[in-house]
């Protein structure tokens, strides 16, 4: 739907004459002329208003009853007043109303001093009350989840947490059971309340009924600070503010974007900062002791000496990674250090994905064929491809929603696994895991017409029938398309995908386009910095082409390169093929690492772990999945010896002989800005609180010109078939990251391994429920608990990614393949547990 | 009636509402819309529920028929019972259980299986709905079979003091009624027969078929 023209229209309040946009509640509208109407349910973001707590009742002439400001939207020539005795009457009754029962326990009140109870009781309460009843006490605080607090005495029932539950994440799990005095809020069965957006609806609380278990008594709102970032745990960038209390990172606020985020905060997000200030975390470089074997802490001299020695013997055989949370200045010193100094070509970010042509990324980088965030919710159609957004972009699952429960946008969803998003689709449909090429290509047969989208429909394993509707709904439903693509469908779906979108016509039209969901929280970032193989800053052409990641591997393992410099990339954990990269790094003659936490890989094999800051030490600039360049602000000082990255790269650097010229984090900024063309210009003053999409600046006319034309897609080749062995579908679930397992808070949510089964394949195996499963693909083998459910197709297990233990990357390999899946355990009884990483069973026990 | 009926239970606090001291059980799992595939549900019970869903333009119409249906056949709202209509609707059990705690006629608790609701609203009350009340609970006395409650008006003020009697409405009762109407449930009668509403001559003749088919 466009969104809604804004037409403005001219009321009184006070005796003042205002303007405010027509339609708004009386509420927002006051705001224009700078009356503030109290208020304690109306929050715009959940929907439409309630009118439940009636604090913001005004007097409107022509009306004789009192009305509420926040159902009540503005009219031409309205006359309305806040300051009559009468509303000021309502005010007070209906404070000392809602205070009846609340116990006035603010001293010893996580809200207190940030209550807006307290705020609008000291504004306009009257200062006494006439209950002279006892009130009602209970047990308090009482657990709603492992995260959140319930004080059920402070409530006073505002529906704000479960009006979040119901129609904003839509989990509909938090409810308020009984009616009238006897309403409470609570769950299913004393079931917890455990939703990805759980966090949300403590800050939503107008009291103190809500509090985060991770909160709760650690400072006073006078004891801290806001600091204001962006949080970097996955592409959607949500902005962040931090409660800083002696330099510590004690809480996360959302930071309302419009652009971003919409206000609202994964747990991930909001949780995950526990991470910062782990015991685990690497405050000193680390060196291998060539006595002991073991890594010991050094000084950082004498840590930069020898990660410069091992770099220089490495040579043009060294090969650089940059994970997701790496911001674009390091990324392109680090691309800088390492092909100029190292006059290696081998650098890349992109989580071990297969290389894409760099006409092709620059064609689907083209400024003109990019949709926003905010056009996810005005949209005509929304196609979901190959994501789900509540595993790999967080926020935007909510964005989504949003759109089509208000502005009506038709939802289609494709993918292979089920998605959180099929019951809010118009239409879900399936593919084959390994038939993404296949898929897109018939998608783009059946929207140009031309193509056999039956033999291609069998190739992907996907319904002709649902693709032809699909191609309808993209075709008729209204212009505004905008197509949200995984990076993870790999490289050969994308000429379809562009074919797909010069049909539609999408290129040049505002509100409709691409997005790509990045891997990594700052896929695209580094990407545009330079930080890929086949693509230097400003996704120009390299010098040389160097390997992509997984030849990086292979080429490790080999001996053709012999040293790895890891920068925040876990590729044993994150990349495909686990075996291959954990023969890479023990193969690697030196493995020079920038890490906040240790990992097995760092342990056994790194020659020096420098220690990384965290994203709230951090300054820099990171882009998010529509190409907002945003700003990272330091929060907190670094712990320990903790070295700012950008001036860890430069020291190395000059140790190399380059000297970077790069003396403060600024300067990082204005060589990267110098050295990407559509960046130019870019200030960090213009890129501000709320940064800066490079898309609408003036310099976005400088991106590298796409090929024109249709692109030839090539022959896809067909999804594997079932054949008793299953086709092995993987996606990484939004808890499997070791920020998760280190937070203390979010620890019960660390993902463990399941398999996915259809009901058929389950009886078909016999098993049930939580029962033990071993996944075999030649000779890795991963244990899982079963997982049935109604909606997985047939033919297909699925399987986690990037999980501590059992990861599915263990049976991924260069092309999707069948696993068998065994009914495992039974005899002899193997907990588990006991299977620690690298000890798998052998195949006698797997098949007995 | 000055004294507090004595059906109403009481806690310390002044709430009639366990729930608000209740923690949730944190061993538990969250409760998603339930998997058809793990939850099984009677045949009979989901083709009663999928008739009341296809008769509402808003599925969710459809939450308290389903819910009676479901009470029916596990004689409470049980977690089982919600979780089952939870699959069949797709919705979450938590959105059911609002509804089952809100509406009064939905047992949240196991009760017994002879629902007698007797009226003590302002008709009834004023002929001796109160005393009646007593006088049923006392000849039910601790038997686990029945389920004897005060309700709220019945609307069937005509025949005060009233109860309503697995459904069916009987009255003008008299206190000696009450072992009589007890005994009836106990040993499988029809209850009162002279007495109940639908057997009036101005009742609907086909009334009596439907109650019971």
């Amino acid at each position: 739907m466009p969104r809604p023209e804004r037409r403005f229209v001219t009321f009184s309040i006070d005796g003042r004459e205002v303007s405010a946009p027509e339609g708004v509640m009386l509420v927002d509208g006051a705001k224009y002329g700078d009356v503030e109407i109290p208020v304690f349910c109306y929050e715009p973001k959940l929907g439409a208003p309630v009118g439940a707590c009636r604090m913001c009742l005004v007097e409107v002439e022509g009306i004789p009853k009192l009305q509420t400001a926040c159902s009540t939207p503005v009219k031409d020539g309205m006359v309305v007043h806040t300051q009559t005795d009468r509303v000021r009457e309502a005010q007070n009754s209906v404070i000392e109303f809602l205070l009846v029962n609340h116990p006035l326990d603010c001293p010893v009140c996580d809200k207190g001093g940030e209550c807006p109870l307290q705020d609008i009781t000291f504004g306009w309460g009257r200062g006494i009350s006439r209950m002279v009843e006892p009130k009602r006490h209970f047990k308090k605080p009482l657990e709603l989840s492992p995260l959140i607090a319930i004080d059920r005495e402070r409530c006073i029932l505002c529906y704000r947490c479960v009006r979040f539950s119901q129609e904003v994440s839509e989990d509909y799990q938090l409810v308020l059971n009984e009616r009238g005095a006897s309403t409470y809020v609570g769950t299913f069965d004393g079931h917890p309340y455990v939703a990805p957006f759980s966090g949300n609806i403590i800050e939503l609380c107008p009291v103190g009924a809500l509090t985060s278990r991770a909160y709760r008594f650690r400072a006073r709102p006078w004891d801290i600070e806001g600091a204001g970032s962006v949080c970097t745990h996955c592409p959607a960038q949500c902005n962040v503010e931090f409660t800083v209390r002696d330099e510590r990172v004690l809480r996360v606020l959302a930071r309302d974007n419009e652009g971003v985020d919409d206000g609202w905060l994964c747990d991930k997000g909001r949780f995950a900062y526990q991470a910062i200030h782990s015991e685990e975390r690497i405050t000193e470089p680390l060196v291998r002791d060539s006595e002991s074997g073991e890594l010991v802490p050094a000084t950082w001299e004498y840590a930069l000496d020898v990660a410069a020695a091992a770099l220089q013997a490495g040579g043009s055989k060294t090969a650089a990674l940059a994970g997701g949370t790496t911001t674009n200045e390091e990324g392109f010193l680090l691309q800088r250090v390492v092909r100029e100094a190292l006059k290696s070509p081998h650098v890349d970010s992109r989580a071990g994905l297969p290389q894409v042509d760099l006409g092709l990324q620059q064609a689907l980088a083209a400024p003109g064929l990019q949709a926003t965030i905010p056009d996810l919710e005005f949209a005509h159609t929304v196609l979901v491809l190959g994501t789900d957004p509540i595993d790999d972009v967080a926020s935007l699952d909510l964005r989504i929603r949003k759109g089509v429960r208000r502005n009506g946008v038709k939802l289609a969803v494709a993918t292979s696994r089920p998605s959180a998003l099929d019951p809010n689709a118009k239409l879900w449909l399936r593919y084959a895991p390994g038939g993404e090429h296949a898929f897109v290509a018939a998608l783009e047969a059946a929207v140009t017409g031309s193509g056999d989208l039956s033999a291609l429909c069998d190739a992907a394993d996907a319904d002709p029938k649902a693709l032809e509707a699909l191609a309808a709904l993209l075709k008729d439903g209204g212009e505004d398309v905008v197509i949200l693509w995984s990076q993870r469908l790999g490289a050969a779906p994308l000429p379809a995908l562009l074919n797909v979108a010069a049909a539609l016509r999408l290129e040049g039209r505002d509100g409709a386009g691409l997005i790509e969901v990045p891997v990594g929280g700052n896929g695209r970032g580094l990407r545009e910095a330079g930080v890929q193989s086949n693509g230097g800053p400003g996704l120009s052409a390299p010098k040389a082409p160097g390997k992509p990641a997984r030849e990086i591997a292979a080429a490790l393992a080999s001996g053709d390169l012999s040293t790895l410099w890891l920068l925040h990339a876990d590729p044993v954990r994150d990349y495909a093929d686990r075996r291959l990269w954990e023969r890479a790094a023990a193969n690697a003659d030196a493995l020079v690492a920038h890490a906040t936490l240790l990992n097995d890989t760092l342990r056994e094999h790194a020659t020096v772990v420098f220690p990384a800051e965290s994203y709230a030490e951090k300054e820099g600039t990171i882009v998010n999945l529509d190409g907002r360049v945003q700003r990272l602000r330091v929060a907190i000082g670094r712990p320990g010896a903790v070295r700012a990255e950008w001036q860890v790269i430069a020291d190395l650097s000059k140790r190399l002989g380059l000297d970077l010229g790069v003396l403060t984090g600024p300067m990082a900024t204005r060589q990267l800005v110098e050295a990407v063309p559509f960046y130019a210009g870019l200030t960090l003053k213009e890129i501000g609180g709320r940064g800066v999409r490079w898309q609408e600046r003036e310099a976005a006319s400088a991106a590298p010109a796409a090929p024109a034309g249709p692109v030839e897609s090539g022959e896809p080749l067909p999804a594997p078939r079932p054949n008793g062995a299953l086709r092995l579908g993987t996606y990484r679930p939004i808890w499997a990251a070791p920020e998760v397992e280190v937070s203390p808070a979010l620890k019960f949510l660390a993902a463990k391994q399941q398999a996915e089964l259809s009901p058929v394949d389950a009886e078909r195996l016999g098993v049930d429920n939580g029962a033990k499963v071993s996944v075999t693909a030649g000779d890795a083998t991963v244990l899982a608990k079963v997982f049935v459910r109604g909606n997985v197709p047939a033919g297909t297990v699925f399987l986690a990614e990037a999980t501590a233990e059992q990861s599915a990357t263990e049976l991924l390999g260069e092309a999707p393949q069948l696993v068998s899946v065994e009914p495992y355990g039974q005899r002899p009884p193997v907990p588990l547990e006991g299977l620690a990483r690298g000890a798998r069973p052998s195949d006698d026990e797997v098949n007995s | 009636m000055s004294e507090q009926s004595p059906a109403v239970a009481r806690y310390g606090h002044g709430s009639r509402i366990p729930g608000w001291d209740d923690s949730v059980d944190l061993g538990k799992d969250p409760a998603p819309v339930p998997d058809p595939a793990t939850t099984p549900v009677p045949p009979q019970l989901r083709e009663q529920i999928e008739a009341a869903m296809a008769k509402y333009p808003n599925f969710r119409s459809a939450a308290i028929p389903a819910l009676h249906a479901a009470q029916d056949l596990h004689g409470w709202c049980s977690p089982e019972a919600i979780e089952q209509v939870a699959c069949v609707m797709r919705l979450t059990p938590g959105y059911l259980t609002a509804v089952a705690t809100f509406y009064d006629m939905f047992e949240t608790e196991p009760v017994g299986r002879h629902r007698v609701y007797v009226c003590t609203n302002i008709s009834c009350s004023l002929r001796g709905g109160p005393e009646l009340l007593a006088a049923v609970q006392q000849a039910a006395g601790e038997d686990p079979d029945f389920n004897v409650r005060g309700f709220e008006c019945l609307g069937a003020c005509d025949i005060a003091p009233m109860a309503s009697v697995n459904g069916e409405f009987v009255g003008p009762l008299e206190l000696a009624d009450a072992e009589q109407l007890v005994a009836d449930l106990r040993e499988g009668r029809e209850v009162l027969p002279e007495k109940q509403l639908s057997r009036r001559a101005c009742a609907d003749p086909g009334a009596k078929a439907q109650a019971h088919e």
